[in-house]
Protein backbone atom coordinates (compact mmCIF):
# COMPACT_ATOMS: atom_id res chain seq x y z
CA UNK A 1 0.00 0.00 0.00
CA UNK A 2 1.32 3.68 -1.26
CA UNK A 3 1.72 5.28 2.21
CA UNK A 4 2.41 9.70 1.98
CA UNK A 5 4.27 10.66 4.75
CA UNK A 6 3.98 14.48 6.52
CA UNK A 7 5.89 16.39 8.86
CA UNK A 8 4.65 18.35 11.61
CA UNK A 9 3.38 22.27 11.62
CA UNK A 10 0.16 20.77 9.89
CA UNK A 11 -2.12 24.62 10.82
CA UNK A 12 0.91 26.67 9.43
CA UNK A 13 0.27 28.45 6.43
CA UNK A 14 3.25 30.12 5.91
CA UNK A 15 4.30 30.27 2.26
CA UNK A 16 0.67 29.54 1.72
CA UNK A 17 -1.44 31.58 -1.49
CA UNK A 18 -5.40 31.56 -0.35
CA UNK A 19 -7.97 32.79 -2.32
CA UNK A 20 -11.32 33.52 -0.11
CA UNK A 21 -14.00 34.79 -2.99
CA UNK A 22 -16.70 36.86 -0.90
CA UNK A 23 -13.41 37.83 1.83
CA UNK A 24 -14.74 41.11 2.01
CA UNK A 25 -17.36 40.33 4.60
CA UNK A 26 -19.16 37.97 7.10
CA UNK A 27 -17.98 34.34 7.41
CA UNK A 28 -15.70 34.75 4.34
CA UNK A 29 -13.59 37.64 6.72
CA UNK A 30 -13.94 35.67 9.49
CA UNK A 31 -11.85 32.79 7.22
CA UNK A 32 -9.89 35.41 5.72
CA UNK A 33 -8.27 36.87 9.11
CA UNK A 34 -8.01 33.04 10.66
CA UNK A 35 -5.83 32.35 7.38
CA UNK A 36 -3.42 35.42 8.57
CA UNK A 37 -3.09 34.51 11.82
CA UNK A 38 -1.56 31.16 10.60
CA UNK A 39 0.79 32.96 8.14
CA UNK A 40 -0.86 32.21 4.85
CA UNK A 41 -0.65 35.11 1.90
CA UNK A 42 -4.50 35.79 1.39
CA UNK A 43 -6.51 37.58 -0.99
CA UNK A 44 -10.05 38.57 -0.69
CA UNK A 45 -12.79 39.64 -3.29
CA UNK A 46 -16.02 41.53 -2.45
CA UNK A 47 -18.34 43.43 -4.90
CA UNK A 48 -17.52 46.99 -3.32
CA UNK A 49 -14.88 48.67 -5.02
CA UNK A 50 -12.67 49.23 -1.83
CA UNK A 51 -11.98 46.87 1.14
CA UNK A 52 -13.03 50.44 3.01
CA UNK A 53 -15.99 50.47 1.45
CA UNK A 54 -17.75 47.60 3.85
CA UNK A 55 -18.83 48.80 7.21
CA UNK A 56 -17.36 46.00 9.50
CA UNK A 57 -14.60 46.83 11.45
CA UNK A 58 -11.55 47.14 10.33
CA UNK A 59 -8.98 44.65 11.64
CA UNK A 60 -4.67 44.31 11.52
CA UNK A 61 -5.64 40.92 9.68
CA UNK A 62 -7.94 42.17 7.03
CA UNK A 63 -5.54 45.01 6.38
CA UNK A 64 -3.03 42.50 5.31
CA UNK A 65 -4.82 40.77 3.23
CA UNK A 66 -5.47 41.77 -1.16
CA UNK A 67 -8.86 43.09 -2.01
CA UNK A 68 -9.69 42.85 -5.43
CA UNK A 69 -13.56 43.74 -6.15
CA UNK A 70 -15.18 40.92 -8.15
CA UNK A 71 -18.81 40.75 -8.94
CA UNK A 72 -19.72 37.23 -10.16
CA UNK A 73 -23.62 38.27 -11.45
CA UNK A 74 -21.24 38.36 -14.37
CA UNK A 75 -19.18 34.91 -14.29
CA UNK A 76 -16.86 36.37 -17.50
CA UNK A 77 -15.81 38.70 -14.58
CA UNK A 78 -13.26 36.09 -12.82
CA UNK A 79 -11.11 36.84 -16.05
CA UNK A 80 -10.36 40.40 -14.90
CA UNK A 81 -8.67 39.35 -11.76
CA UNK A 82 -4.98 40.12 -11.78
CA UNK A 83 -3.35 37.73 -9.15
CA UNK A 84 -0.68 38.76 -7.02
CA UNK A 85 0.35 34.94 -6.88
CA UNK A 86 2.36 32.55 -9.19
CA UNK A 87 -0.13 29.75 -7.74
CA UNK A 88 -2.48 28.99 -5.28
CA UNK A 89 -3.15 26.53 -2.37
CA UNK A 90 -6.58 27.07 -1.04
CA UNK A 91 -9.37 28.70 -3.05
CA UNK A 92 -12.21 29.43 -0.41
CA UNK A 93 -15.85 29.85 -1.99
CA UNK A 94 -17.99 32.21 0.51
CA UNK A 95 -20.02 33.97 -1.57
CA UNK A 96 -23.92 34.25 -1.23
CA UNK A 97 -26.85 36.23 -1.15
CA UNK A 98 -30.63 35.43 0.16
CA UNK A 99 -34.29 37.17 -0.62
CA UNK A 100 -36.28 37.73 2.01
CA UNK A 101 -39.84 38.91 1.85
CA UNK A 102 -41.20 35.75 -0.37
CA UNK A 103 -39.10 37.23 -3.28
CA UNK A 104 -37.19 33.93 -3.30
CA UNK A 105 -40.82 32.60 -5.01
CA UNK A 106 -40.54 34.52 -7.49
CA UNK A 107 -38.50 33.09 -10.61
CA UNK A 108 -36.38 36.17 -11.31
CA UNK A 109 -35.12 36.40 -7.53
CA UNK A 110 -35.14 32.55 -7.82
CA UNK A 111 -32.71 32.66 -10.58
CA UNK A 112 -30.48 35.09 -9.27
CA UNK A 113 -29.91 33.84 -6.01
CA UNK A 114 -29.30 29.89 -8.00
CA UNK A 115 -26.47 32.24 -10.01
CA UNK A 116 -24.63 33.37 -7.72
CA UNK A 117 -24.88 30.80 -4.45
CA UNK A 118 -24.60 27.99 -6.94
CA UNK A 119 -23.49 28.50 -10.25
CA UNK A 120 -20.61 31.41 -9.62
CA UNK A 121 -19.07 28.83 -7.12
CA UNK A 122 -18.71 26.29 -10.08
CA UNK A 123 -17.37 28.94 -12.15
CA UNK A 124 -15.19 29.84 -9.60
CA UNK A 125 -13.85 26.27 -8.69
CA UNK A 126 -13.27 25.85 -12.60
CA UNK A 127 -11.41 28.70 -13.18
CA UNK A 128 -9.37 28.23 -10.56
CA UNK A 129 -8.47 24.44 -10.99
CA UNK A 130 -5.99 23.99 -13.41
CA UNK A 131 -3.88 26.41 -10.94
CA UNK A 132 -5.10 24.56 -7.88
CA UNK A 133 -3.87 21.14 -8.99
CA UNK A 134 -0.06 22.34 -9.43
CA UNK A 135 -0.28 21.96 -5.81
CA UNK A 136 -2.39 19.29 -4.04
CA UNK A 137 -4.52 22.17 -3.28
CA UNK A 138 -7.65 22.18 -2.12
CA UNK A 139 -11.00 24.06 -2.05
CA UNK A 140 -13.17 24.49 1.13
CA UNK A 141 -16.78 25.90 -0.36
CA UNK A 142 -19.45 27.25 2.52
CA UNK A 143 -22.70 25.85 2.37
CA UNK A 144 -25.07 26.09 4.89
CA UNK A 145 -27.77 23.95 7.25
CA UNK A 146 -29.88 24.49 4.56
CA UNK A 147 -27.53 22.01 2.29
CA UNK A 148 -29.44 19.70 4.38
CA UNK A 149 -32.97 21.07 5.37
CA UNK A 150 -35.30 23.44 4.15
CA UNK A 151 -35.00 27.01 5.47
CA UNK A 152 -38.58 28.23 5.52
CA UNK A 153 -39.31 30.98 3.02
CA UNK A 154 -36.01 30.87 1.18
CA UNK A 155 -36.63 28.03 -1.44
CA UNK A 156 -33.24 29.57 -4.41
CA UNK A 157 -31.44 29.68 -1.01
CA UNK A 158 -32.18 26.02 0.48
CA UNK A 159 -31.82 24.97 -3.19
CA UNK A 160 -28.28 26.34 -4.16
CA UNK A 161 -26.76 25.38 -0.85
CA UNK A 162 -28.75 21.29 -1.13
CA UNK A 163 -27.00 22.08 -4.85
CA UNK A 164 -23.21 22.59 -3.29
CA UNK A 165 -23.33 19.62 -0.90
CA UNK A 166 -23.38 17.74 -4.45
CA UNK A 167 -21.11 19.73 -6.09
CA UNK A 168 -18.35 19.58 -3.08
CA UNK A 169 -18.97 15.70 -3.29
CA UNK A 170 -19.09 15.45 -6.73
CA UNK A 171 -15.88 17.65 -7.89
CA UNK A 172 -13.83 15.56 -4.75
CA UNK A 173 -14.56 12.25 -6.54
CA UNK A 174 -13.69 13.89 -10.48
CA UNK A 175 -10.67 16.50 -8.80
CA UNK A 176 -9.09 13.66 -6.93
CA UNK A 177 -6.58 12.33 -10.00
CA UNK A 178 -5.40 16.16 -10.22
CA UNK A 179 -4.47 15.94 -6.51
CA UNK A 180 -7.52 18.42 -5.51
CA UNK A 181 -9.44 17.91 -2.79
CA UNK A 182 -12.79 19.24 -2.20
CA UNK A 183 -14.74 20.00 0.93
CA UNK A 184 -17.17 22.33 2.92
CA UNK A 185 -18.31 23.36 5.66
CA UNK A 186 -22.08 24.01 7.00
CA UNK A 187 -22.56 26.90 9.31
CA UNK A 188 -25.11 27.38 11.70
CA UNK A 189 -25.98 30.75 12.97
CA UNK A 190 -23.21 32.97 12.61
CA UNK A 191 -23.69 37.17 13.52
CA UNK A 192 -23.58 38.44 9.85
CA UNK A 193 -25.41 40.77 7.94
CA UNK A 194 -27.04 37.79 5.78
CA UNK A 195 -28.74 36.50 9.64
CA UNK A 196 -29.19 40.48 10.95
CA UNK A 197 -33.34 39.70 10.73
CA UNK A 198 -32.45 37.25 13.55
CA UNK A 199 -29.84 38.26 15.69
CA UNK A 200 -30.88 41.90 15.73
CA UNK A 201 -34.46 40.87 17.12
CA UNK A 202 -34.11 40.14 21.09
CA UNK A 203 -37.00 37.37 21.12
CA UNK A 204 -35.76 35.52 17.57
CA UNK A 205 -32.44 35.60 19.30
CA UNK A 206 -33.41 34.38 22.84
CA UNK A 207 -35.32 31.93 20.82
CA UNK A 208 -32.43 31.02 18.81
CA UNK A 209 -30.19 30.59 21.57
CA UNK A 210 -32.59 27.77 23.35
CA UNK A 211 -32.22 25.58 19.74
CA UNK A 212 -28.28 25.32 20.13
CA UNK A 213 -27.35 22.90 22.08
CA UNK A 214 -23.98 24.72 22.86
CA UNK A 215 -26.32 28.10 23.77
CA UNK A 216 -24.18 30.07 21.70
CA UNK A 217 -24.18 31.68 18.45
CA UNK A 218 -20.54 30.24 16.06
CA UNK A 219 -18.31 33.18 15.34
CA UNK A 220 -16.53 33.79 12.52
CA UNK A 221 -13.54 32.95 13.35
CA UNK A 222 -15.16 29.31 14.25
CA UNK A 223 -15.74 29.01 10.98
CA UNK A 224 -12.03 29.97 10.10
CA UNK A 225 -10.53 27.52 11.99
CA UNK A 226 -12.90 24.69 10.64
CA UNK A 227 -11.62 26.24 7.02
CA UNK A 228 -8.68 25.92 7.82
CA UNK A 229 -8.32 22.44 8.99
CA UNK A 230 -9.60 21.22 6.07
CA UNK A 231 -7.46 23.01 3.66
CA UNK A 232 -4.36 21.65 5.81
CA UNK A 233 -2.23 18.90 5.17
CA UNK A 234 -3.77 17.46 8.37
CA UNK A 235 -7.40 16.95 6.16
CA UNK A 236 -5.04 15.50 3.15
CA UNK A 237 -7.34 12.56 3.55
CA UNK A 238 -10.38 14.47 3.86
CA UNK A 239 -12.25 14.96 0.61
CA UNK A 240 -15.86 14.76 -0.60
CA UNK A 241 -17.53 15.97 3.04
CA UNK A 242 -19.66 19.02 4.22
CA UNK A 243 -18.30 19.64 7.95
CA UNK A 244 -21.66 21.17 9.68
CA UNK A 245 -20.44 24.06 12.12
CA UNK A 246 -23.49 24.49 14.20
CA UNK A 247 -23.03 24.12 18.14
CA UNK A 248 -25.38 20.83 17.67
CA UNK A 249 -28.57 23.26 15.99
CA UNK A 250 -29.52 20.51 13.45
CA UNK A 251 -29.65 17.50 15.52
CA UNK A 252 -33.16 17.75 16.35
CA UNK B 1 4.64 22.47 16.64
CA UNK B 2 0.95 21.63 15.66
CA UNK B 3 -1.49 24.50 16.68
CA UNK B 4 -4.26 22.89 18.21
CA UNK B 5 -5.37 24.14 21.40
CA UNK B 6 -6.42 22.72 24.51
CA UNK B 7 -7.06 24.17 28.10
CA UNK B 8 -5.15 23.09 31.14
CA UNK B 9 -5.77 19.06 32.28
CA UNK B 10 -5.09 16.50 30.24
CA UNK B 11 -7.06 14.43 27.49
CA UNK B 12 -8.15 10.64 28.56
CA UNK B 13 -8.10 8.81 25.44
CA UNK B 14 -9.58 4.59 25.73
CA UNK B 15 -7.33 2.53 23.75
CA UNK B 16 -4.28 4.39 23.89
CA UNK B 17 -1.93 1.35 23.21
CA UNK B 18 -2.88 0.08 19.78
CA UNK B 19 -1.61 1.18 16.44
CA UNK B 20 -4.30 4.60 15.97
CA UNK B 21 -4.08 5.38 19.60
CA UNK B 22 -1.11 5.47 20.29
CA UNK B 23 -0.52 8.15 17.40
CA UNK B 24 -3.60 9.66 18.89
CA UNK B 25 -1.56 9.97 22.47
CA UNK B 26 1.79 11.17 20.52
CA UNK B 27 -0.26 14.05 18.85
CA UNK B 28 -1.72 15.17 21.55
CA UNK B 29 1.17 15.12 23.83
CA UNK B 30 2.59 16.82 20.51
CA UNK B 31 -0.28 19.93 20.88
CA UNK B 32 0.77 20.44 24.69
CA UNK B 33 -1.64 18.68 26.16
CA UNK B 34 -0.88 16.09 28.94
CA UNK B 35 -2.41 12.10 28.70
CA UNK B 36 -3.89 9.75 29.94
CA UNK B 37 -4.73 6.09 28.63
CA UNK B 38 -5.63 2.78 28.95
CA UNK B 39 -4.75 -0.07 27.53
CA UNK B 40 -6.26 -4.06 27.58
CA UNK B 41 -3.53 -6.58 27.19
CA UNK B 42 -0.85 -4.77 25.49
CA UNK B 43 1.14 -3.48 28.79
CA UNK B 44 4.30 -3.48 27.02
CA UNK B 45 3.12 -0.92 24.46
CA UNK B 46 1.45 1.37 26.86
CA UNK B 47 4.48 2.06 28.56
CA UNK B 48 6.23 2.53 25.72
CA UNK B 49 3.81 5.75 24.65
CA UNK B 50 4.07 6.38 28.02
CA UNK B 51 7.80 6.96 27.76
CA UNK B 52 7.41 8.79 24.65
CA UNK B 53 4.90 11.42 26.15
CA UNK B 54 7.25 12.10 28.66
CA UNK B 55 10.24 12.78 26.81
CA UNK B 56 8.07 15.58 25.08
CA UNK B 57 7.66 16.97 28.15
CA UNK B 58 4.11 15.60 29.47
CA UNK B 59 2.61 13.87 32.34
CA UNK B 60 0.74 10.65 31.20
CA UNK B 61 -0.99 7.84 33.49
CA UNK B 62 -1.79 4.65 32.13
CA UNK B 63 -4.03 2.09 33.13
CA UNK B 64 -5.44 -1.59 32.48
CA UNK B 65 -9.12 -1.12 31.41
CA UNK B 66 -11.90 -4.02 30.63
CA UNK B 67 -14.52 -0.78 29.31
CA UNK B 68 -17.05 -3.98 29.45
CA UNK B 69 -16.42 -3.34 33.70
CA UNK B 70 -18.48 0.04 34.41
CA UNK B 71 -16.29 0.26 37.78
CA UNK B 72 -13.27 -0.14 36.25
CA UNK B 73 -13.60 2.81 34.06
CA UNK B 74 -15.21 5.22 36.66
CA UNK B 75 -12.24 4.45 39.06
CA UNK B 76 -9.65 4.97 35.89
CA UNK B 77 -11.40 8.05 34.64
CA UNK B 78 -11.80 9.64 38.30
CA UNK B 79 -7.78 8.78 38.83
CA UNK B 80 -7.00 10.60 35.79
CA UNK B 81 -8.76 13.57 36.97
CA UNK B 82 -7.60 13.52 40.62
CA UNK B 83 -3.91 13.60 39.13
CA UNK B 84 -4.47 16.30 36.54
CA UNK B 85 -7.21 17.99 38.28
CA UNK B 86 -9.10 18.05 35.01
CA UNK B 87 -10.29 16.27 31.52
CA UNK B 88 -10.69 18.34 28.64
CA UNK B 89 -11.20 15.69 26.25
CA UNK B 90 -12.31 11.96 25.88
CA UNK B 91 -11.30 10.24 23.14
CA UNK B 92 -12.72 6.54 22.50
CA UNK B 93 -10.22 4.79 20.35
CA UNK B 94 -10.43 1.18 21.22
CA UNK B 95 -12.07 -1.18 18.42
CA UNK B 96 -12.80 -5.14 19.01
CA UNK B 97 -11.02 -7.65 16.48
CA UNK B 98 -13.15 -7.63 13.07
CA UNK B 99 -14.22 -10.51 11.62
CA UNK B 100 -15.19 -10.06 7.79
CA UNK B 101 -18.02 -11.58 6.82
CA UNK B 102 -21.75 -11.46 5.90
CA UNK B 103 -23.24 -10.69 8.89
CA UNK B 104 -25.99 -13.42 9.01
CA UNK B 105 -22.96 -15.97 8.72
CA UNK B 106 -21.06 -14.84 12.17
CA UNK B 107 -21.45 -16.73 14.50
CA UNK B 108 -23.72 -15.35 17.33
CA UNK B 109 -21.30 -14.47 19.95
CA UNK B 110 -19.26 -13.13 17.64
CA UNK B 111 -21.89 -10.48 17.20
CA UNK B 112 -22.94 -10.18 20.60
CA UNK B 113 -19.45 -9.39 21.49
CA UNK B 114 -18.61 -6.67 18.91
CA UNK B 115 -22.10 -5.30 20.07
CA UNK B 116 -21.00 -5.08 23.53
CA UNK B 117 -17.44 -3.98 23.10
CA UNK B 118 -18.41 -0.84 21.09
CA UNK B 119 -22.02 -0.03 22.56
CA UNK B 120 -21.62 -1.40 25.90
CA UNK B 121 -18.02 0.21 26.10
CA UNK B 122 -18.66 3.73 24.83
CA UNK B 123 -21.66 3.96 27.16
CA UNK B 124 -19.79 2.86 29.92
CA UNK B 125 -17.14 5.76 28.98
CA UNK B 126 -20.19 8.01 28.60
CA UNK B 127 -21.54 7.38 31.77
CA UNK B 128 -18.16 7.70 33.77
CA UNK B 129 -16.99 10.90 31.50
CA UNK B 130 -19.94 12.82 31.22
CA UNK B 131 -20.14 13.86 35.32
CA UNK B 132 -16.60 14.46 35.47
CA UNK B 133 -16.67 16.49 32.10
CA UNK B 134 -19.70 18.60 33.61
CA UNK B 135 -18.52 19.90 36.49
CA UNK B 136 -15.07 21.65 34.52
CA UNK B 137 -17.52 23.27 32.27
CA UNK B 138 -17.60 20.69 29.42
CA UNK B 139 -15.09 19.00 27.01
CA UNK B 140 -14.77 17.27 24.23
CA UNK B 141 -15.65 13.49 23.28
CA UNK B 142 -14.25 11.92 20.19
CA UNK B 143 -14.87 8.43 19.13
CA UNK B 144 -13.52 6.63 16.35
CA UNK B 145 -16.34 4.46 13.85
CA UNK B 146 -15.96 3.79 10.75
CA UNK B 147 -16.62 5.51 7.11
CA UNK B 148 -18.83 2.33 6.29
CA UNK B 149 -21.60 4.07 8.68
CA UNK B 150 -21.79 6.38 5.76
CA UNK B 151 -21.16 3.79 3.33
CA UNK B 152 -21.81 0.36 3.53
CA UNK B 153 -18.91 -1.44 2.87
CA UNK B 154 -20.12 -5.53 2.17
CA UNK B 155 -19.24 -7.96 4.92
CA UNK B 156 -17.85 -5.49 7.05
CA UNK B 157 -20.97 -5.39 9.44
CA UNK B 158 -19.80 -6.66 11.84
CA UNK B 159 -17.97 -3.10 12.38
CA UNK B 160 -20.49 -0.55 10.76
CA UNK B 161 -23.29 -2.13 12.68
CA UNK B 162 -22.02 -1.66 16.52
CA UNK B 163 -19.79 1.80 15.57
CA UNK B 164 -23.53 2.82 14.30
CA UNK B 165 -24.53 2.95 17.47
CA UNK B 166 -21.69 4.71 19.12
CA UNK B 167 -22.02 7.41 16.69
CA UNK B 168 -25.86 7.58 17.64
CA UNK B 169 -24.54 7.82 21.73
CA UNK B 170 -22.44 10.85 20.34
CA UNK B 171 -25.89 12.34 18.97
CA UNK B 172 -27.11 11.77 21.49
CA UNK B 173 -24.63 13.55 24.49
CA UNK B 174 -24.24 16.08 21.63
CA UNK B 175 -27.70 16.67 22.16
CA UNK B 176 -28.82 16.56 25.59
CA UNK B 177 -25.46 17.83 27.56
CA UNK B 178 -24.55 19.98 25.00
CA UNK B 179 -25.91 23.25 27.24
CA UNK B 180 -22.76 21.56 30.34
CA UNK B 181 -20.19 22.80 26.84
CA UNK B 182 -20.20 19.30 25.87
CA UNK B 183 -19.26 18.17 22.86
CA UNK B 184 -19.24 14.97 20.87
CA UNK B 185 -18.55 14.18 17.63
CA UNK B 186 -17.16 10.77 15.94
CA UNK B 187 -14.52 10.20 12.84
CA UNK B 188 -15.63 7.77 10.55
CA UNK B 189 -12.50 6.08 9.76
CA UNK B 190 -11.46 4.86 6.44
CA UNK B 191 -8.83 2.73 4.43
CA UNK B 192 -5.96 3.32 6.96
CA UNK B 193 -2.24 1.95 5.98
CA UNK B 194 -2.15 0.42 10.18
CA UNK B 195 -3.36 -0.81 12.82
CA UNK B 196 -7.63 -2.31 12.46
CA UNK B 197 -6.69 -2.15 8.23
CA UNK B 198 -3.65 -4.55 9.10
CA UNK B 199 -5.25 -7.46 10.83
CA UNK B 200 -8.22 -7.81 8.16
CA UNK B 201 -7.23 -10.92 6.16
CA UNK B 202 -8.16 -10.00 2.57
CA UNK B 203 -7.16 -11.81 -0.18
CA UNK B 204 -6.40 -10.31 -3.73
CA UNK B 205 -10.03 -9.01 -4.97
CA UNK B 206 -10.82 -9.44 -1.34
CA UNK B 207 -12.71 -6.61 0.74
CA UNK B 208 -9.29 -4.29 0.81
CA UNK B 209 -9.05 -4.21 -3.19
CA UNK B 210 -12.40 -3.48 -3.29
CA UNK B 211 -12.53 -0.86 -1.14
CA UNK B 212 -9.56 0.37 -2.75
CA UNK B 213 -11.29 0.92 -5.97
CA UNK B 214 -13.70 3.06 -4.52
CA UNK B 215 -11.77 5.51 -3.00
CA UNK B 216 -11.45 8.78 -5.30
CA UNK B 217 -7.60 9.64 -3.41
CA UNK B 218 -6.91 6.31 -4.90
CA UNK B 219 -4.98 5.22 -2.15
CA UNK B 220 -4.91 4.20 1.67
CA UNK B 221 -4.35 6.88 3.77
CA UNK B 222 -1.58 7.36 6.54
CA UNK B 223 -2.32 7.00 9.82
CA UNK B 224 -0.56 10.59 10.77
CA UNK B 225 -4.14 11.48 8.39
CA UNK B 226 -5.96 10.19 10.32
CA UNK B 227 -4.59 11.39 13.81
CA UNK B 228 -4.91 15.41 13.01
CA UNK B 229 -8.18 14.82 12.37
CA UNK B 230 -8.68 13.15 15.75
CA UNK B 231 -7.07 15.94 17.54
CA UNK B 232 -8.67 18.91 16.14
CA UNK B 233 -11.91 17.35 16.52
CA UNK B 234 -10.63 17.41 20.06
CA UNK B 235 -9.63 20.75 20.24
CA UNK B 236 -10.77 24.28 21.18
CA UNK B 237 -10.16 24.76 17.42
CA UNK B 238 -13.11 23.38 17.27
CA UNK B 239 -15.25 24.29 19.52
CA UNK B 240 -18.18 24.89 17.61
CA UNK B 241 -18.55 21.82 16.38
CA UNK B 242 -20.84 19.34 17.62
CA UNK B 243 -22.65 16.05 16.83
CA UNK B 244 -21.02 15.50 13.58
CA UNK B 245 -19.36 12.69 12.03
CA UNK B 246 -16.19 13.24 9.63
CA UNK B 247 -14.77 10.64 7.40
CA UNK B 248 -11.11 10.67 7.18
CA UNK B 249 -11.49 7.89 3.88
CA UNK B 250 -10.10 9.26 0.84
CA UNK B 251 -13.51 10.75 -0.18
CA UNK B 252 -15.21 6.81 -0.45
CA UNK B 253 -18.25 7.87 1.24
CA UNK B 254 -18.49 10.72 -0.88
Amino acid sequence: MEVIQHNLNKMNFENKNIIVIGGSSGIGRGIASSYIDKGANVYITGTRDKIDDYDEEMSENIEKCIYQKLDLSNHNNLQKLSLPFDDINTLVCSQGIVAYDQKEFEMDTFKKVIDLNLNSVMASCTFFKQNLSKNHGSIVIIGSGASFHAVKGNPAYSASKGGLLTLIKTLAEAWARDGIRVNGIAPGYVATKLTEVTFSNEKRYENSLKAIPLRRWGSPEDMGEVCCFLSSEGASYVTGQMLTVDGGMSLS
Amino acid sequence: MTKYRFSDGAALVFGGSGGLGTGIVNLLAESGSNVAFTYFKNKESAENNLTGIQKLGREGLIGSVDLLNLQAVEKFSNEAKDKFGKIHSVIFATGPFLHIMPVLEAKPEDVYYTLDADIKGFYHVLKAVVPILKESGGGSITALTTAAIHRYISTDGLSSIPKSGVQHLCTAIAREEGHHGIRANCVAVGLIAVGLSQEIDSPPGGILDQWMNQVPLGRAGSPEELFDTVVFLASENAGYISGQSLPVDGGYSA
